[in-house]
């Protein structure tokens, strides 16, 4: 079975890679829509084959010469993309890339889709001013979901344009439970209680980039308050690990507003038991300006030993269903606890 | 943390007092069977509860995995780690040797 399984999907790549031919062969009859699948299976297959990173651009790009404008071209540019920013190292390349499809793309959603990867390239380099043009028209449109409002809002944030970041973080803050389920795979969320709180990890995800973005713009008055509400909504895990940039941003704040006893309380849970770095920066300067002396380390570990507290208590099974409690540690000197699934 | 990574860990310092607990956070038992065997892993393993005994989300507030917690010799939480970059067992490992070698 297996070797005839083989030899079938052998024979369908060959098919896709004949389909590819033809359809690349009469340009002006629109393909259809099996033609237009088999054609971008056979990119796929080429493009995953290709001997360099160069080879599959050149596949990519015949692919939307041939077929401009279909539901493939977004994928495609994101991938070409990618290797051109990241495994070439070549982003303003990337960046003209987007710019070039993107001028002979009309259907709206390739359009939409299009000018997202055009802002995260435009933020690989820098370029706030222009990465503002290019999500201005962005702002009004309704279909642009929580992941694409987030990552405009951050690609700003990177490239210093506050106000963009602003607009884009204030929107995907509007998350609810009704755009979160529409955007998550079926039974991500099997109780509305983890509905609630998926929608609000992204909502206190979007308000650290928005109180940033206030902060940047001199608003630093609301931007601690969007930062209090954010820690509101989610002040999940005991300790430890943020998940979003919520600790820094708040602290640098706080800091800024010449309030550094309140920004240790922020980064203490992130720089002391996260082992943070950027955190940890942030809290030696809160440090320092509260005219800490001596070794930084030592003040970390002995800040550890104050505000270290305790694991909560369970029990679980074992695999053998024989019950487990986590007092029956009590001997070890050090344990690591970890919460994992199978890959 | 990486589980196979851990395990490296685990050989070389439990005979200092170095413990594993890892529970399986999806409750996914069959196929965590499978890693282990496969991986080999020799350290303890448990499944998560469900509904009001879930430990995973509703006591460790953990959202994403793996999510790793380092415990002191009294059951406090010394260190926490999320994911699994290659390198970050070196720091884990810094975090492990601070509470062999301090307390």
């Amino acid at each position: 079975m297996a070797r005839k399984g083989e030899t079938v999907r052998k024979i369908v790549s060959m098919l896709a890679v004949a389909a590819l031919l033809a359809v690349g062969g009469c340009r002006r009859a629109p393909a259809t829509p099996e033609q237009l699948e088999a054609a971008y299976a056979a990119v796929e297959e080429a493009w995953d084959a290709a001997a360099t990173p160069e080879a599959g651009l050149g596949i990519a790009r015949k692919f939307l010469r041939d077929h401009p404008d279909t539901k493939y071209t977004a994928r495609v540019v994101r991938k070409a993309v990618r290797v051109l920013a990241e495994d070439l190292e070549r982003p303003a390349e990337a960046e003209a890339f987007v710019r070039e499809v993107r001028s002979k793309v009309n259907d709206p959603a390739n359009a939409r889709a299009l000018a997202v990867t055009h802002v995260r390239t435009l933020s690989a380099l820098g370029r706030g001013p222009e990465l503002a043009r290019v999500a201005a028209p962005l702002a009004g449109d309704a279909g642009l979901d929580f992941y694409d409002q987030v990552g405009i809002a951050e690609a700003a944030i990177a490239a210093g344009a506050w106000e963009t970041a602003l607009t884009f973080a204030s929107l995907a803050a509007e998350i609810d439970g009704e755009k979160l389920a529409a955007i998550s795979p079926a039974g991500r969320y099997p109780t509305p209680a983890d509905l609630e709180r998926g929608v609000n990890k992204r909502k206190a995800w979007a308000l650290a980039d928005k109180g940033w973005a206030e902060h940047n713009l001199g608003r630093t008055g609301e931007a601690l308050e969007t930062f209090g509400t954010a820690w509101k909504l989610d002040a999940r895990q005991i300790m430890g690990n943020s998940e979003t940039s919520l600790p820094v941003y708040w602290g640098r704040a706080l800091l800024a507003a010449g309030r550094p006893a309140e920004a240790v309380e922020v980064l203490a849970p992130s720089a002391l038991y996260g082992g943070e770095s950027d955190a940890r920066e942030v809290l030696e300067e809160a440090w320092k300006t509260l005219g800490g002396q001596g070794s930084f380390e030592d003040y970390l570990w002995g800040e550890r030993q104050r505000r270290a507290i305790p694991a909560p208590e369970f029990t679980l099974p074992d695999y053998e269903r024989r019950p487990w409690q986590l007092a029956s540690l009590r001997g070890a000197e050090a344990t690591l606890l970890s919460f994992w699934f199978p890959t | 943390m990486e589980l196979p990574r851990v395990e490296e860990l685990y050989r070389t310092y439990r005979d200092r007092g170095f413990n594993v607990v890892a529970v399986e956070a999806l409750r996914d038992t069959e196929r965590a069977r499978k890693f282990i065997a496969d991986k080999k892993l020799s350290f303890s393993f448990l499944e998560n509860g469900t509904g009001e005994a879930e430990v995973v989300a509703r006591l460790y507030g953990v959202g994403g995995f793996p999510t790793s917690f380092l415990l002191d010799r009294e059951g406090r939480i010394m260190f926490s780690h999320l994911g699994f970059e290659a390198g970050d067992e070196k720091k884990l490992e810094e975090e492990i040797l601070k509470l062999l070698e301090k307390q």
